[in-house]
């Protein structure tokens, strides 16, 4: 086909058809204003084009009606530009456009009263091409008065569109960019329609062509500048219809060609053979469109079926799986999957710290160090709100202008683009946060949507997991401490004998000396305190070097892989000297003796395995004990074959295997004598008293002997005590009262620093308390305060009742026995009171009153 | 992504919602910004010499601690820091030092440190007025790239000079004249130039001083309508269409030439003391309604108008704002040794006159800081426009300054220095701020003459002359009121001898000096009357 004849038809086809399937993608998509005026234009460009086919093809009426259709849309297309810049611009004015809508009138009405055209033609001429005739078609017009007025009209309204573009763009109400574009494709649409006027031109389509050029750079325009997402437009089916017409168009190409050559070759042929052809050709094109069909839904349903194999992956793969770490994964990976997001962070909840902090990285060498409060404005926007939030919504987000500039910087630094919330049951549990793309690409509304879906199912497994992990915790935790327990203790022991090879375990076995007389002393929810103190010291100086468990009772262990023996040490003297100055630090003196004693192995330098290990420590811990207490004990060889092996020591057991604790309790009583003359021999009395009403109640030998050095002792704080005060022959005011009473707090402070009689404390401490909780120091009540005290109580009453003081002379037996029975229930226990009296009536207790009075006089 | 960008792609939901999306805001979501900046403060504050001499050692763990704790202050517990330019001392490293006058103060001028966070801050909110300034309707604005800016205001070291330099990152706006240009020309020729560029090239904004644009206006008026018949010739092309443009509209409308037939405005900004006053002046020449802003070399541009100019509404993330009711400055006034309370945002009545208190956020310097200005909360929320944040309006400076039309502030030392160079025989005194007819502002001098004094016989027109001298030379801004304004500030009103004492005795209270009552000011010249 010769140039002339592919310009006569292809051209008008051509754009006749894409302006077509342009115009059936708009009428599909969702429209806005930009859009509507495009589809107006675009009516006008098809009626044009159309009419110009037709006129071509010299269809029914006539050529001559065609070209005035043709020449009307002609005149619309300009008018319209004119009006889609304006718009574009938001400059549309009404008076302009009621003028050019005159002047389309009038030259319309022109145009159809045969004054712009007077006669158009298509003239057919039979030529021969490869000496096959073929008939060449050429259009004839002529043109009437009014034409170059319309025409002049016609090139003001292209004129008027250039001006309305450069005014958009310089008042910058329209992109440049897209600005340019408008103002070529119209150049070029004034060209192609003044290269018309040519009559040796004006027989090809060449205004057509322009107008196409121009409709094509109009829909990069919008495209390229945001005002129309094509992507969206274009569906699955449109597509699929396109290439099938394709297909179709090249078949039947196809199928005239054989068909054609096949009569060359045989001269002629019946219709059996020609459908025997079309049969042929069509099942060679089967496959072809079923290819196509193949392709056009990959094309579409790529991203698409990305997403969905990434999300279906995801899916399994958290619904098997009770690990955070594990779902942290593989979200991290469906994630980088579809969207090929650079770096992505997972935060969790942490209820211990009540923050959010990063617990998975997708780079395997970057953990960002970054918590965020619940109070910080994230977390609370998302408890209140779904869906992911973007940096720029951050940034336009007036909620947001709470955060601070170091806040606002870290995540710049992290190069945070989204934060996708996990929730589960209403509830933050988690926050994803991903950087930019690989491409750089923003992140779509759909990226959103699946961020979104993700966190959600996420939220659902993290849940999961947590409840997963909490009644595990909760199975190898030991409720009172949090500690690991003493299931998990041996667990772990196994585990990290497995772990460490030949390197180094070191087992710290740490008993607390006189627990028992703690518990005694200041009841169990004392000692629980008391317990979690130890379990609070214990986990903040191992940290993370190893596993600290409660053993049982007060015993616990601290297990450390590769730490060497020596290292063990000094890190059991950090937590023996942190035991101690806590509770010599307490506020409460009368609780200032609790202390630890600790025993250390190291596999496998000292132990063979596990079980040699436990009970190699816990040897050096008895070590430790019988040592004296308050110490640490290295397990070694040599001490385990010493024949003076440790046993359990009980308290006042040591008193007649170590005669030197009798001598120093003597030493102090002769000391508190020496000062306090009027209570001379008073600490003997009260002993004699105080351990013939023991023994009324069967207490066990060693309670006796610790119930005897309690009495001996019991006033050793008066040392401490001015003699005026002590000796004063007048009542005692207020603030010298409070003097004596500190007398208890001193015992306990000169009595604990002999670790050996450090049980005598208990009954040293409440000698003063009463029945009814109104005595000192520290106001127990009833039976809270231990048996020995309360027998102490009344033995030191009934002596200073019968003896004689500074300030009053001692009383009667008889009186003082009616006061202590009248004191009983309020001061003293009843029960004990009755027990003296009867002790004292029946002689059982032998007061030598006058000796005592000479011995004071 | 920045604004100019924003803007082509009109993205215009996007930047509302980022500039003026604080409109949204209900007030608790405004305090909940309010006090987590302030914790954001204080612990920048903490860590500088500035922030433990203001705050002590101890650093407040709360708001309401920090209330508690920290005192009022004033620009003397700053002083020595700030014009030493102590960078170190700060809270944050300052990018800018801005300068203003010190009326009254030890040192002619202030300095405020200006650190980046705050600059940033401080051009998102001169962005949002610029936006508010092209709307009259929520969510609507017709600001775009490449607007022309008749900028008519000072150059950097002030505030207002930090604008053209700020916002060039983020949006294209044609100053006229330039700004390099602009900075190398006084007050007065940089308005002119701008206004011969604006002929040619169009304004679509205009920001200035209420005082300063209604001079110009009435100047512009004059000037137009008496060249109307010759101003066209010798003028560009575009200046001289626009010439004639106008003429035609003002001849339409039979009268003369007005700003508003030359340029039709986008938007304009005005700002300073007695905006209330010119505000109806200012539409009527351009025939736009201005839209008001309040700002300062302290708390920097702090509150706007909204799309409806019916008040002006503080931004929530610029200083944590505390008021002083009317009630408490009266007594703190009296009582020097009172401290006065405040109350949060949150906390105002409607029609109640407040004294503000600011304390910088973002690193800046002051904490507690009495900023000087009063405002009268118009409404606590504004249901019919959507704006649930109080609104208000600004009254005045405090009494103890006479702020004339935003370009000078006259205080009690002012006075005195001027008394005191002027050696005129001066006894008793007290000075008013008052309005002509027309409502303009001006300084009212009440005074008596020492008895033993020979000035009887000077006229109050001689005294008044010879008063003006010296405060043009004790104040450097008094004299541009005359020569730019041309405005005569000053009042002089010569009372009997002992009229003022006689009031003490008849109201046995003493008399203010700096702006007393209304009703004191009456009862002075019924007094005087009666002595005469």
């Amino acid at each position: 086909m010769p140039l002339s004849q592919f310009l006569f038809w292809g051209v008008p086809i051509i754009a006749l058809v894409s302006y077509c399937l342009l115009m059936l993608f708009l009428v599909l998509s969702t429209k806005d204003r930009y859009i509507k005026t495009f589809m107006l234009v675009l009516g006008a460009l098809i009626l044009w084009t159309a009419s110009a086919l037709f006129m071509r093809m010299d269809l029914s009426p006539g050529s001559l009606f065609w070209n005035r259709i043709m020449v009307t849309g002609m005149f619309f297309v300009p008018f319209l530009i004119h009006v889609f810049v304006s718009v574009l611009g938001g400059r549309l004015r009404k008076l302009p456009l009621f003028v050019a809508g005159i002047a389309l009138t009038a030259a319309l009405a022109a145009n159809f009263s045969g004054m712009v055209v007077q006669e158009a033609a298509i003239i057919s001429t039979p030529i021969f091409i490869h000496q096959q005739p073929t008939l060449y078609r050429e259009l004839t017009y002529k043109l009437g008065p009014l034409a170059i007025p319309v025409y002049i009209l016609f090139f003001l309204t292209i004129f008027s569109v250039l001006v309305q573009a450069r005014k958009a763009s310089q008042a910058g109400t329209a992109p440049v960019g897209s600005i340019r574009l408008v103002v070529t494709g119209t150049i070029i649409m004034f060209v192609g329609v003044v290269l018309n006027l040519v009559p040796m031109l004006g027989r090809y389509p060449l205004d057509i062509l322009a107008t196409f050029i121009n409709a094509l750079l109009l829909v990069v325009a919008i495209y390229k500048y945001r005002m129309l997402e094509l992507r969206f437009m274009i569906t699955r089916g449109l597509a699929f219809f396109a290439v099938v017409a394709a297909l179709i168009t090249v078949y039947l190409q196809g199928l005239l060609w054989v068909d054609h050559r096949f009569t060359l070759f045989s001269g002629n042929h019946s219709t059996l053979i020609t459908l025997m052809l079309i049969m042929l050709i069509a099942a060679t094109f089967q496959p072809l469109i079923i290819l196509s069909r193949k392709v056009v839904s990959l094309i579409f349903q790529k991203a698409d079926y990305s997403r969905r194999q990434a999300l279906k992956n995801f899916s399994l793969t958290i619904s098997g799986v009770l690990s955070l770490e594990k779902i942290c994964e593989s979200l991290t990976d469906a994630v980088q999957s579809v969207l090929r997001t650079r770096k992505i962070f997972v935060m969790t909840y942490s209820e211990n710290s009540q923050t959010y902090d990063v617990f998975h990285s997708s780079s395997h060498i970057y953990h960002p160090e970054l918590t965020l409060e619940t109070d910080h404005p994230l977390p609370v926007w998302f408890r209140k709100n779904e869906t992911s939030l973007t940096s720029q919504a951050m940034k336009s987000l007036p909620y947001f202008k709470s955060m601070w500039d170091q806040e606002k910087r870290l995540l710049d630094q992290l190069d945070i683009e989204v934060i996708v919330p996990v929730k589960s049951r209403n509830e933050l549990t988690g926050m994803i946060l991903l950087s930019s793309k690989e491409d750089n690409r923003p992140y779509q509304p759909d990226d959103l949507d699946l961020l979104t879906y993700l966190g959600t199912s996420t939220g659902v497994a993290f849940d999961n997991a947590r409840l997963y992990a909490a009644a595990q915790a909760e199975a190898h935790t030991d409720s009172l401490t949090k500690l690991y327990n003493h299931r998990y203790f041996c667990r772990s022991l196994a585990e990290q004998i497995e772990q460490v090879g030949s390197g180094d375990l070191s087992l710290l076995l740490i008993d607390l000396d006189y627990f028992k007389l703690y518990n005694d002393l200041y009841g169990h929810f004392d000692g629980d305190r008391a317990l979690q103190q130890i379990a609070a010291i214990l986990t903040r100086l191992v940290g993370t070097r190893g596993i600290v468990s409660r053993y049982g009772g007060e015993e616990f262990t601290v297990l450390l892989p590769h730490h060497p023996t020596q290292q063990a040490y000094e890190m059991a003297e950090r937590i023996r000297i942190e035991i101690q100055q806590t509770f010599m630090n307490s506020d409460d003196v009368t609780q200032q003796f609790l202390t630890a004693s600790i025993g250390i192995c190291t596999y496998p330098r000292s132990a063979p395995n596990g079980d040699e290990l436990l009970k190699r420590a816990d040897f050096a811990m008895y070590t430790a004990k019988n040592k004296g207490k308050n110490q640490t004990v290295i397990y070694t060889p040599a001490s385990a074959t010493n024949p003076s092996s440790p046993s359990k020591s009980q308290p006042g057991g040591n008193f007649d295997a170590e005669p030197s604790y009798a001598a120093t309790i003597y030493a102090l009583t002769a000391a508190i004598d020496a000062k306090d003359q009027y209570t001379f021999g008073h600490s003997q009395r009260v002993a004699e008293y105080a351990v013939t009403l023991g023994k009324s109640l069967n207490l066990d030998p060693s309670h006796l002997m610790i119930l005897k050095e309690a009495a001996l002792l019991h006033d050793i704080g008066k040392i401490g005590i001015p003699e005026q005060i002590l000796n004063k022959t007048g009542p005692l005011i207020r603030d010298e009262l409070e003097v004596i009473r500190k007398h208890v707090e001193m015992s306990i402070t000169i009595v604990k620093h002999l670790p050996s009689l450090t049980y005598v404390l208990p009954a040293v401490i409440g000698h003063h308390e009463r029945w009814d909780g109104k005595g000192y120091p520290r106001g127990t009540q009833g039976e809270n305060t231990p048996l020995l005290a309360r027998c102490l109580a009344i033995a030191d009453t009934f002596d200073a009742m019968t003896s004689d003081r500074p300030y009053h002379r001692g009383m009667g037996i008889h009186d003082a026995l009616h006061e202590i029975e009248r004191n009983a229930g309020t001061q003293f226990d009843p029960e004990l009171v009755v027990l003296f009296s009867k002790l004292v009536k029946n002689k059982t207790i032998s007061i030598n009153q006058n000796y005592r009075n000479s011995m004071v006089g | 992504m920045n604004l100019d960008r924003k803007l082509k792609e009109k993205r215009y939901e996007e930047i509302w919602q980022e500039y003026c999306g604080f409109l949204d805001l209900t007030i608790d979501e405004f305090m909940d910004i309010q006090k987590r900046l302030l914790m954001e403060q204080i612990g920048l504050y903490g860590n500088c010499e500035l922030g433990r001499r203001i705050m002590g050692d101890h650093l407040p763990e709360t708001v309401e601690a920090f209330r508690r704790t920290v005192p009022l202050t004033t620009y003397d517990n700053y002083a020595d820091l700030l014009l030493a330019k102590a960078e170190n001392a700060m809270p944050s490293k300052p990018l800018l030092w801005i300068q203003t006058t010190w009326e009254g103060g030890t040192n002619p001028i202030k300095l405020a440190p200006y650190t980046e966070s705050m600059i940033q801050c401080h051009k998102g909110t001169f962005i949002t007025c610029m936006i508010l300034a092209t709307s009259r309707k929520r969510g609507e604005f017709s600001l775009r790239s490449g607007e022309k800016f008749l900028y008519g205001m000072a150059p950097l070291p002030y505030l207002t000079g930090i604008v053209p330099h700020m916002i060039s990152d983020e949006l294209t706006v044609h100053f006229l004249p330039p700004t390099k240009e602009a900075e190398a020309m006084s007050f007065g020729q940089r308005n002119k130039v701008g206004m011969k560029m604006g002929l040619s090239q169009g304004v679509d904004l205009f920001f200035g001083l209420s005082s300063v644009i209604m001079v110009i206006s009435r100047l512009l008026a004059e000037k137009k309508n008496s060249s109307e018949k010759t101003g066209f010739w010798g003028r560009s092309p575009r200046a001289t269409f626009r010439l004639l443009r106008g003429w035609l509209r003002s001849r339409k409308q039979k009268r003369g030439i007005l700003p508003k037939d030359l340029w039709q405005l986008k938007g304009l900004i005005c700002a300073g003391t007695d905006t209330a006053s010119f505000k109806p002046q200012i539409e009527a020449y351009w025939g736009i309604r201005p839209l008001e802003i309040f700002g300062g070399t302290e708390p920097t541009c702090i509150a706007s108008e909204t799309w409806a100019r019916d008040g002006l509404v503080f931004f929530p993330d610029v200083c944590f704002y505390e008021f002083i009711p009317r009630s408490e400055m009266d007594r703190d006034f009296q009582d020097p040794d009172y401290i006065p309370r405040t109350y949060l945002m949150d906390e105002l009545r409607a029609g109640e006159e407040y004294e503000l208190v600011i304390s910088s956020l973002k690193g800046g310097a002051f904490a507690r800081y009495r900023v000087g200005d009063v405002f009268r909360c118009l409404r606590v929320k504004n249901p019919e426009q959507g704006v649930m944040l109080p609104h208000f309006t600004y009254v005045d400076r405090d009494p103890h300054v006479i702020d004339i039309s935003g370009f000078t502030r006259i205080s009690e030392k002012t006075i005195l220095k001027a008394f005191e160079l002027s050696r005129l025989q001066i006894g008793e005194w007290f000075a008013v701020k008052d309005f002509d007819e027309q409502d303009r502002s001006f300084f009212h001098l009440y005074l008596e003459l020492h008895e033993e004094s020979n000035s009887y016989a000077v006229s109050r027109e001689i005294i008044k002359d010879h008063l003006a001298i010296y405060f043009r030379y004790v104040d450097a801004d008094y004299k541009d009121l005359k020569a730019l304004l041309g405005i005569d500030p000053l009042v002089v009103t010569i009372l009997p001898g002992g009229t003022i004492k006689r009031y003490r005795l008849k109201f046995n209270r003493k008399l203010r000096r700096m702006n007393p009552s209304h009703f004191d000011v009456i009862e002075i010249n019924k007094l005087a009357n009666d002595s005469l």
